[in-house]
């Protein structure tokens, strides 16, 4: 990173020693960028050289040529090229593309220009005519009735400005006049006034033929008044200065007033200069009027009248464009005059107070004006707004031109209304290049400062025109953008969440005014804030919690609950165990046990009985003993064919407990007097499965094999073929399945149901509706069973029930006792509670 | 594809439902029917897979009572082989599971959820002083009384006419109503289900 360079304007990288940025083309040394208050530096503009117009081309070619000598030249000071180089960097190119060759080859009115000791030049063949300037091809000095100027020809006031070849050198009209210009400078100080945009209404006009009114009138006057008057000068521009006028015009024209524009009427300030002529002892000079060697109409017209014309050409219009090609005001002024002070009459007073060598700023701008609209933007014209701050207290009070500025300041050339009223607000500066508006915000290093300026033209800090106090941008925009692009809002929402400064405020957009405060006051009156405060407090109540009073907790009785358990334990073991029979059976046969024992006596001999088992094994006890009395009278009455089938898991190991234990000894084994399928998976399913295909569902016994081959099952292959289903169940569930699902297979097969007392009330109610035909329900029904109907056969019934009577009996015992001592016990409680509260 | 799931489910029932009214229909509900049982044995299986599969994650990570998982794991394993070896029926795998493990152990919880109910039984009106408290306590202790006999026979009146009255009566009426409203929830549950208001087999 370290060889490569960052571009100032978009922030690209490029590699070192590029010039100009690979992205936006823009030049990547700092000595191209100019800052603010930085004088200009050397700048290589040779590039430039193919656009420059064919008159100055020419003209540079022409000065390349050995000058013969201007004697005048000599006179002028001789800055050092680096100071020269330095202010004049839009001509650097040209200066160093002319060195290259011969460093006496710059011309004179470059020279003159760049501030560049001019070389002393050489004299120059008068007959040397560039050949590219157009207004020589199209015309020729006589034309204009021109005669070998000098320097004892001309004005006075124009002694220090018209060069010897004036006239007679028709290769530079221009340069001449510019070295005489500027003779007295040290370097080409452009004036404050004038900007790129700004040189238009001074280049624009006199390619019309039309003369002005103001000239016309001036003319006029010239010829009623005195003979020296001058008349506007209807100056034909030349082919060249026409095409670059209309040119700059073109451009200008769009956005650019043309204020001065002299096909108009005559600007306020040249009417005031003209009017208060004598009463401005150092009236502003002339407009550079650009002479071509097309003669106007009016100039025609006043062919014949070439004295009067000659005295009449207004020197404060036109004085010295035309080089090469005077008007014959000038030629007839500079042979009538013959010395300095043939001034016109009317410029009289102006030429006396006016040095010799003194120009006013406006005409070095008109100079300006004459050159292209390239030149003139590539002019470093930030010394224009830099040079008047610089002059030096002592130096502004002794500069004898402070008349001169005092006069400007009456009579401003540029008026801010003038923009305004032609392009708008502001439009003039939103063209000015960064260079030149930054250079009026920040001074320019010590080391930059330019000399002061000493010569007669220098303006006061404090006399500045009002024309370049408006022409200075305003910083009021910039300081709003600054503001703006400083502003480093975090940005807390939306895709720039996290991101600060990405969307400042735009310019004008910021709050003007502080929002409008409202009173917060309730205009209400006392009865409706009552209304509110009970409303307030209806609410409060509503959401406030309700307190609880804290209920003592119950602490567990460990004593007693082991002391239950220990009593219940051992009763029930002492009576199981010691099989005792102290208590009674019981005598009340309930109806369900009636039929129950009713159907098993009807079961035919042998028949085919299917036995459905489904209750856990922690109720083993109570079932068996529930199930073996009915059982046992079965098998002892009618030898019946059982087949078992489980619903539950356990059901198959069961039904050989079941089989093995107190149906031991009836001799049933597997396989020939009963069959075991095991366990019939699916729920409902396996029963609606087992009830509509039986063999189909249960293929297999408990050993694998086919079970519908075997003994028990012979002759049978539907539910509806046994003598009886008894189904051997302690769930509800598993009742209400059987019940539901093997109502219509079964068709009138007698269906009995074996249950424990847990789930006797709720299978009763098929009991009663005819969908169950009997039951035997718990060790209650089966000691009636064995009681009644047994004989007391098995004795399994008998073996329990003194340990569940007992237990019967101690429970309901504790119940009622420990239900009222803890009754007392709570009332106590709640009542000392109560008292507490 | 929740449709086709709903299309599927609303047909097996028909066709299930119409098994009871079609003979005709009857061969298809008991083809779908093994296919249900099929499923279930299928789940029965998952659900022992992840049985195992959760006791021997807190093994693995040593959790809380991780004893008690690997106990757990053991006893199926040896069961299942056992029960693969031995046979359900052999006498000696049913004597040392269900009789030496199963039936004593439930029968050992049933006894003592028998004292954890009569001691709440008679801790109830100290906390709940109330008349459905009184009521409880009451009707439990006229239906011990009268299952239970006196060594001299029956608890007059208690035996023969107040459980009596009890059991046939009003247990009977509360079993009634239950059983019918289980009847209409499953009537209910099982038309919201061919009507596909109902997925309980997923799609909402």
């Amino acid at each position: 990173m370290a060889d490569m360079i960052q571009c100032p304007v978009c922030g690209a990288e490029n590699p070192l020693g590029q010039k100009t940025c690979q992205r936006c083309q823009s030049s990547l040394s700092n000595d191209s960028r100019f800052q603010p208050g930085q004088a200009p530096g050397v700048r290589d503009t040779g590039e430039l050289e193919a656009i420059l117009p064919q008159w100055l081309r020419d003209a540079r070619e022409s000065a390349k040529q050995p000058d013969l000598g201007d004697s005048s030249q000599e006179e002028t000071p001789a800055p050092s090229p680096k100071t020269s180089a330095s202010n004049m960097d839009f001509l650097a190119g040209l200066q160093s593309q002319a060195g290259d060759n011969d460093d006496d080859e710059v011309p004179d009115w470059l020279a003159n220009i760049t501030g560049v000791s001019a070389p002393k030049p050489k004299a120059q063949p008068e007959t040397t005519e560039p050949s590219g300037v157009r207004w020589v091809e199209t015309g020729t000095k006589e034309d204009f009735q021109q005669a070998d100027p000098s320097a004892e020809e001309v004005p006075s006031w124009l002694a220090g400005i018209q060069s010897p070849q004036f006239g007679t050198e028709e290769k530079d009209e221009l340069t001449d006049w510019f070295r005489e210009s500027s003779g007295n400078q040290p370097s080409f100080q452009p004036p404050a006034q004038f900007t790129p945009a700004n040189d238009a209404p001074f280049s624009a006009p006199a390619s019309t033929n039309d003369t002005p009114d103001w000239l016309k009138q001036m003319a006029a006057d010239a010829e009623q008044q005195e003979p020296e008057t001058p008349t506007a000068s209807p100056i034909g521009a030349s082919d060249w200065f026409s095409d670059s006028s209309t040119s700059s015009n073109a451009a200008s024209q769009a956005q650019e007033p043309e204020p001065f524009n002299l096909s108009s009427d005559m600007p306020d300030w040249l009417n005031q200069m003209s009017a208060s002529a004598n009463a401005a002892p150092q009236a502003k000079e002339p407009e550079p009027f650009n002479v071509s060697s097309d003669t106007p109409d009016w100039l025609n017209s006043l062919g014949g009248e070439s004295a009067p014309f000659d005295e009449s050409v207004p020197a404060a219009s036109e004085p010295f464009d035309s080089v090469g090609d005077i008007p014959s005001w000038l030629d007839s002024e500079s042979e009538s005059s013959k010395k300095v002070d043939s001034t016109l009459g009317w410029m009289g007073s102006e030429a006396e107070t006016l040095p010799p060598t003194a120009q006013p700023d406006f005409l070095q701008n008109d100079a300006l004006g004459d050159m292209p609209d390239w030149l003139k933007a590539a002019a470093p014209q930030s010394l224009i707004f830099d040079e008047p701050t610089r002059i030096p207290e002592t130096l502004k009070n002794e500069t004898p031109e402070s008349k001169s500025s005092a006069s400007f300041e009456t009579t401003p050339a540029f008026s801010e209304d003038i923009f305004r009223n032609e392009a708008g607000d502001g439009a003039l500066f939103t063209d000015m290049p960064d260079w030149l508006s930054n250079a009026m915000d920040e001074p320019p290093p010590a080391s930059m400062v330019p000399e002061p300026i000493t010569g007669s033209d220098a303006l006061s800090p404090n006399v500045l025109p009002s024309w370049v106090e408006a022409m200075r941008p305003s910083d009021q925009g910039m300081s709003n953008i600054v503001s703006a692009s400083n502003d480093l809002t975090l940005e807390s929402r939306g895709a720039l969440a996290g991101l600060s400064g990405v969307l400042p405020l735009g310019v004008g957009f910021s709050p003007t005014n502080k929002p409008k405060t409202y009173s917060n006051k309730l205009n209400a009156s006392d009865e409706q804030l009552k209304h509110a405060e009970i409303l307030e407090q209806i609410l409060a109540a509503e959401a406030a919690p309700e307190s609880i009073a804290a209920e003592k907790p119950l602490i567990s009785s460990r004593v007693l609950r082991w002391s239950l358990a220990f009593i219940l334990l051992a009763v029930t073991l002492g009576t199981a165990i010691l099989r005792t029979q102290i208590f009674s059976m019981p005598e009340a046969k309930p109806t369900e046990l009636d039929y129950a024992v009713a159907i098993v006596q009807a079961i035919p001999e042998n028949a085919p009985v299917l036995v459905a088992v489904d209750y856990e094994p922690a109720r083993a006890g109570e079932m068996e003993a529930a199930a073996a009395p009915l059982f046992d009278h079965m098998l002892l009455l009618k030898h019946p064919r059982l087949t078992f089938v489980a619903s539950n898991e356990s059901g198959a190991m069961l039904t050989e407990r079941f089989m093995a234990g107190p149906l031991a000894f009836h001799n049933y084994e597997s396989q020939t007097t009963y069959l075991n399928l095991g366990y019939l998976s699916g729920g409902q399913m396996g029963v609606r499965a087992f009830a509509q295909n039986p063999s189909l569902a249960a293929p297999l016994d408990i050993y694998s094999q086919p079970a519908w081959t075997f003994q028990p099952l012979q002759g049978v292959s539907a539910l509806n073929q046994f003598a009886a289903i008894i189904l051997v169940t302690d769930n509800a569930d598993a009742a209400r399945t059987w019940v539901e699902q093997t109502q219509d297979a079964r068709g009138v097969v007698p269906f009995l149901v074996v249950s424990s007392t847990q789930a006797a009330p709720m299978i009763q109610p098929y009991f009663d509706s005819g969908q169950v035909n009997g039951m035997v329900s718990g060790l209650y029904g089966g000691a009636l069973v064995e009681r009644h109907f047994n004989s007391g056969r098995p004795g399994t019934a008998r073996a329990y029930w003194d340990a569940y009577s007992i237990g019967m009996l101690l429970a309901m015992m504790f119940m009622l006792g420990g239900g009222l001592i803890n009754l007392a016990l709570g009332l106590r409680d709640r009542a000392e509670m109560r008292k507490g509260n | 594809m929740r449709v086709l799931t709903a299309i599927i489910a609303i047909a097996v029932g028909v066709l299930v439902l119409l098994g009871y009214f079609l003979p005709q229909a009857a061969m298809l509900q008991a083809l779908l029917l093994d296919w249900a049982i099929i499923l279930a044995g299928t789940t029965a299986l998952i659900g022992i897979f992840n049985l195992v599969s959760v006791h021997t994650d807190k093994i693995r990570h040593r959790a809380k009572d991780s004893i008690y998982s690997a106990i757990l794991i053991m006893g199926l394993l040896i069961t299942f082989i056992l029960g693969l070896v031995l046979k359900p029926q052999n006498p000696i795998l049913q004597s040392i599971v269900l009789n030496g493990i199963i039936i004593p152990i439930e029968a050992t919880l049933m006894g003592l959820l028998a004292v954890s109910l009569l001691y709440a039984a008679v801790r109830l009106l100290r906390r709940r002083a109330d008349l459905m408290g009184i009521v409880f306590i009451i009707t439990a202790a006229l239906i011990f009384l009268g299952s239970a006999t006196l060594p001299f026979g029956d608890v007059p009146i208690f035996g023969t006419l107040i459980r009596p009255w009890v059991s046939q009566i009003w247990a009977l009426g509360g079993a009634r109503g239950i059983l019918i409203g289980v009847a209409l929830g499953t009537l209910t549950t099982g038309l919201r289900v061919l009507f596909g208001m109902d997925r309980p087999y997923g799609g909402n």
